[in-house]
This record gives structure tokens, sequence and C-alpha cells, in this order.
């Protein structure tokens, strides 16, 4: 299979495009005209430009493309206290909602015997975890909020708590969340 | 007294590229095309772990970004060149020297097939 050498830039252009806006800015323009280099190449080697190395070539970008968006979103997420905060609170909900929907649905009507404290209490240790758990797995160089960080033994004298008492909720309400009868 | 704080080992692109532009300025298809060059063919970079590396190279101050310019043998376009910086090269330097230090241990147990065991 042969392929036009601006049919192919143009389509690596539109690879280019999903780079985080500032790599684009700093980087496109380059790597458009690098691009285009290797392309030159292997048809003055070559004579055409194969399916093998096209595919080689973009998949090649598409990989760093995914990794560049992954740094830039672990950029954010560590200098953004407030997105750390929203993102824990997030999975602190999605880890507590599916439960509530079951409780909600076998306690047999709403709003009476819905146990709300214990939902919210299930909530805030999910939050509580998530936040420990990434102040625990953070490496020591990306601390411009070192202030925040506890001593490694404290997060785990935290940690060990919430993660009982969570286990201990999950498993009281997963036969319910199975759909058990009489839960 | 305190000893000199040791830096972690480069990753092989980085390694790479810096070996590749302590020999000068090069363009981003001439860093691809001199590294091929330096390992016989056995390290082919592609342009995405290229600029990536370069990046990070740059805000680590490894490297740094030179004048745009034509480079005749490619085409009329303008080309961003980049060079090692006095930061780069000390890191590469303390790489070879950690090679170094690794070939010298597996001289002394006799690890090296024979033709490298002499220097040869």
């Amino acid at each position: 299979m042969e392929f036009k050498k601006e049919r192919l830039i143009s389509a690596y252009r539109r690879i280019i495009s999903l780079y985080p806006q500032e790599f684009q800015e700093r980087f496109g323009e380059s790597m458009e005209q690098t691009f285009r280099d290797i392309c030159n190449e292997t048809i003055k080697e070559k004579g055409v430009i194969s399916f093998i190395v096209v595919v080689s070539l973009f998949t090649e970008t598409l990989l760093s493309v995914f990794k560049e968006n992954v740094d830039e979103m672990r950029g954010l997420f560590m200098e953004n206290v407030y997105l750390r905060v929203f993102f824990a609170a997030l999975i602190g909900l999605l880890g507590t909602a599916p439960f509530f929907i079951m409780e909600l649905i076998y306690s047999g009507g709403f709003p009476q015997g819905v146990p709300y404290a214990v939902f919210g209490f299930l909530f805030i240790c999910t939050t509580f975890f998530i936040l420990l758990v990434y102040s625990v797995c953070r490496t020591p160089f990306s601390a411009p909020l070192k202030n925040w960080i506890l001593p490694f033994s404290l997060k785990l004298l935290g940690t060990v708590p919430l993660v009982l008492s969570w286990t201990h909720m999950v498993s009281d309400q997963m036969p319910c969340f199975l759909g058990g009868r009489g839960c | 007294m305190k000893e000199k704080e040791s830096r972690t080992s480069l990753t092989p692109a980085v390694f790479h590229i810096l070996l590749a532009l302590s020999g000068g300025e090069l363009h981003g298809y001439g860093i691809m095309k001199q590294v091929k060059e330096d390992s016989d063919n056995k390290v082919a970079m592609g342009a995405g772990t290229l600029y990536g590396s370069l990046k990070r190279m740059i805000d680590a101050n490894l490297i740094a970004e030179c004048d745009k310019r034509v480079d005749a043998e490619l085409s009329d376009e303008r080309r961003i060149y980049y060079q090692i910086t006095g930061a780069g090269r000390e890191a590469l330097s303390e790489e070879l020297e950690r090679y170094n230090s690794i070939v010298s241990l597996a001289r002394q147990l006799k690890l090296l097939p024979k033709t490298l065991q002499y220097g040869i």
C-alpha cells in the first residue's frame, strides 16, 4: 500500500492538534517539518512510503500525544488544590452513590429508612481516603505544597481506619447492591 | 563533609539527544539522524519521543533553543536549532562516568566479551 505525502502530512497535522495547546505552539511546526523530512528521505531511499512506516510513525506520535496529555493533566492536578479536592470528592461520590441508590430502592420508600448519616460518613471517608492516598503516593520532587504533607506514619495511621471502615461499609451494603432481598 | 549530590540516571532518549548535541547545534531532524548514526542504526527515535524529550530537557535546562535558520541540505524552511547547555554537558559526563564504572566492574568480573576485555 502506498501513501501520498501531502495526505500523510495533513493527517499528521491532525494528530499534532491533539497535543496540549502549549506543546503544539512550541513544537507543532517543528514536528511537521521533521515528519516531512522523514517522508522525503523515505521516498528518496525506498521510492514509496510503505504501510509499516506510516503505522509506526503515527503510532509513536499517538503514544506521545497520550503521554503529553497525561503529563499536562498530572501537572494541573499537582498544582491545584481545589482540583485535587474536587477529584477526591468526585471519586467519593461515585463510590457512595451506587450503595445509596440501592438503599433507596430496597428500603421501601423515600425518605424513611435511609441512613443518611451512614452514607455521609461513607462519602467523607472515601474522599479523605483518596486525598491521603494521593499525598502518600506523591514523589518528593513535586512538593510545592509541602506544608500540607503529614509525616508518612501519620498518613498510614489515618489511612488504615478509613480503609477498614470503608471495607466494612461495602461488605455490609454489597448484598443489597447485588440485589439481595431483606437487607 | 557532604558528598556531591548525584543526579538520577538519564533516560536512553535524553542520553542519546545529549550525545548528539555534544557535537554541535542541530535541528530536530538533524538530532534524529545523528542519534541513528551514533548508535549504528540501533536507536531510531520517532518525532513524538524526540520532541517530548526536547520539551523536558529545555524545561530542565539541559539544552536550549537557538535561533531559527535554514538547513540548505534539506529545504529552504527555517528550523529551530538546539544546543547543549553547561548543565547538559555535566549531566552527560556524569552519565558517561556511571557507564564507565559499570564497564570497569564488568571487566573486573570478567563479564565482558574477550574483544572488549583488554580494550581491543
